[in-house]
């Protein structure tokens, strides 16, 4: 029966510098921790902690920066889009201006070229009554003068007719006087 | 006679699996000089022992993960490097800076961080057959939670100067005759409260594998009515993976809750 106890149980190790028990406090074990422990920490600073902190930083540093950033370009392009609407309508405003003031320049333009004909026109009018009113008196002028000569010629016939009647004579002076 | 001599026989055959199971309970709590491979025993220098040598094989497998991990400066990390990044952020932004303020938090970031993943790789390599728990070992976690004293007391003295340090121990507002009392019991906290984190750590794992072990040493004990107790010791398997990663942020926090008490002593 010993034999089958010995089969089941693990050769116990005999307790060494190491100290075998857990539960046993052992200096050495603690060293060794110690050891491990400061240099597994030192490495991993170098190798982990340190590039890996370091890296969070700058990425939160460049996520912060690129929202920012991207704040500011908003802004920017609000300004920008403020300025190119004022813009438009000033030049909108502009060309108002412009049309108002060739309106104004055309009616201007016109009224003065309306004058002007009208002043030609009148020369003109003028000019013709001037000339009618010419014309006019030399007819009058020719017809009195006809009339004049047709007077002297009847009464030349008149004369040679009858010179001798006074009755004649006195209704010729009434004729010219007629005249 | 003969029945009796089988009975008696008997009842010595389950005294010895009981003794055996017992035995092997213990054997496999201990801390060796030597590894048991499958098909080899290695030896191991007196110096070393097995607990020694996975604290070594967990620092060399941090080093190397970290290493293959972070191989590429790449800005967007990817596979583990995001899992390690990860707790890393976890132990900065969740256990540092919180308790210890956003200046200290981040200088104490990585000691903490250390603490965090060589208790967390310790624990889990217990639960890989072949491996055993280095943190299991009581002298182990005293002198995790002694390194934590000394960034308590030194850290305390470096930063508030030593009659700054004093000062910690002698809270504000307190008539003379009850600090006669209190002065004392301040300082004796410093030093149970390193005792608790020993005593914390190394208890939650060391119950946990003497759980499974015994477990599994029921079937031994008591054949194949005790099959049911493979599910439970599954389960308790199960449950460990967690108190493995429970035990590494508790340790972890009360390290920075109690440098932060020793570094800042406004209460």
């Amino acid at each position: 029966m010993a034999d089958t106890t010995t089969s089941y149980t693990e050769q116990p190790a005999s307790g060494g510098k190491g100290g075998n028990n857990p539960i046993q406090v052992s200096g050495h074990m603690m060293g060794l921790t110690w050891l491990t422990f400061g240099i597994l920490a030192l490495l991993l600073y170098k190798v982990a902690w340190k590039p890996i902190l370091t890296a969070l930083d700058q990425r939160e540093k460049q996520i912060r920066d690129a929202l920012e950033e991207a704040r500011l370009s908003r802004e920017e392009y609000a300004r920008i889009e403020e300025k190119r609407k004022q813009l438009i309508d000033e030049a909108d405003a502009k060309a108002r201006q412009i049309i108002e003031q060739a309106r104004h320049a055309a009616v201007e333009s016109a009224n003065t070229i309306e004058a002007r004909a009208r002043d030609e026109a009148n020369i003109l009018l003028a000019n013709a009554q001037r000339e009618i009113k010419t014309a006019h008196e030399k007819a009058i002028a020719d017809i009195r003068r006809e009339s004049a000569d047709l007077a002297v010629g009847l009464s030349r016939k008149i004369l040679a007719e009858q010179l001798d009647e006074p009755r004649s004579r006195s209704l010729v002076d009434r004729l010219l006087q007629q005249v | 006679m003969a029945d009796t001599a089988t009975v008696a026989a008997s009842a010595t055959d389950q005294a010895a699996r009981n003794e055996a199971v017992m035995s092997y309970v213990m054997d496999k709590a201990q801390n060796h000089d030597y590894w048991k491979l499958p098909f080899a025993k290695l030896p191991l220098p007196e110096w070393l022992t097995l607990h020694g040598l996975m604290l070594v094989l967990a620092s060399v497998f941090l080093l190397a993960a970290f290493a293959l991990a972070f191989r590429r400066r790449d800005p967007v990390p990817r596979g583990l490097a995001n899992l390690l990044e990860v707790l890393v952020l976890f132990v900065r932004d969740g256990i540092a800076i919180p308790n210890l303020g956003a200046e200290d938090g981040r200088k104490m970031t990585p000691l903490l961080c250390s603490f965090f993943f060589f208790i967390l790789t310790l624990n889990l390599m217990g639960l890989i057959p072949l491996f055993a728990t280095a943190t299991a070992n009581v002298n182990v976690t005293a002198a995790l939670a002694t390194t934590t004293l000394a960034v308590m007391i030194f850290g305390a003295i470096y930063k508030n100067g030593v009659s700054g340090f004093i000062h910690a121990f002698i809270p504000h507002g307190v008539p003379w005759p009850v600090l006669i009392l209190l002065t004392p019991i301040e300082f004796m906290g410093m030093f149970i409260k390193t005792f608790s984190l020993t005593i914390r750590l190394f208890a939650n794992m060391f119950a946990g594998h003497v759980v499974i072990y015994t477990l599994i040493g029921l079937v031994v004990m008591f054949g194949p009515y005790a099959f049911a107790s493979i599910g439970l010791a599954v389960g308790i398997y199960v449950l460990k993976i967690v108190v493995a990663l429970l035990q590494a942020y508790v340790f972890t926090l009360l390290s920075a809750m109690f440098i932060a008490q020793v570094h800042h002593p406004a209460h």
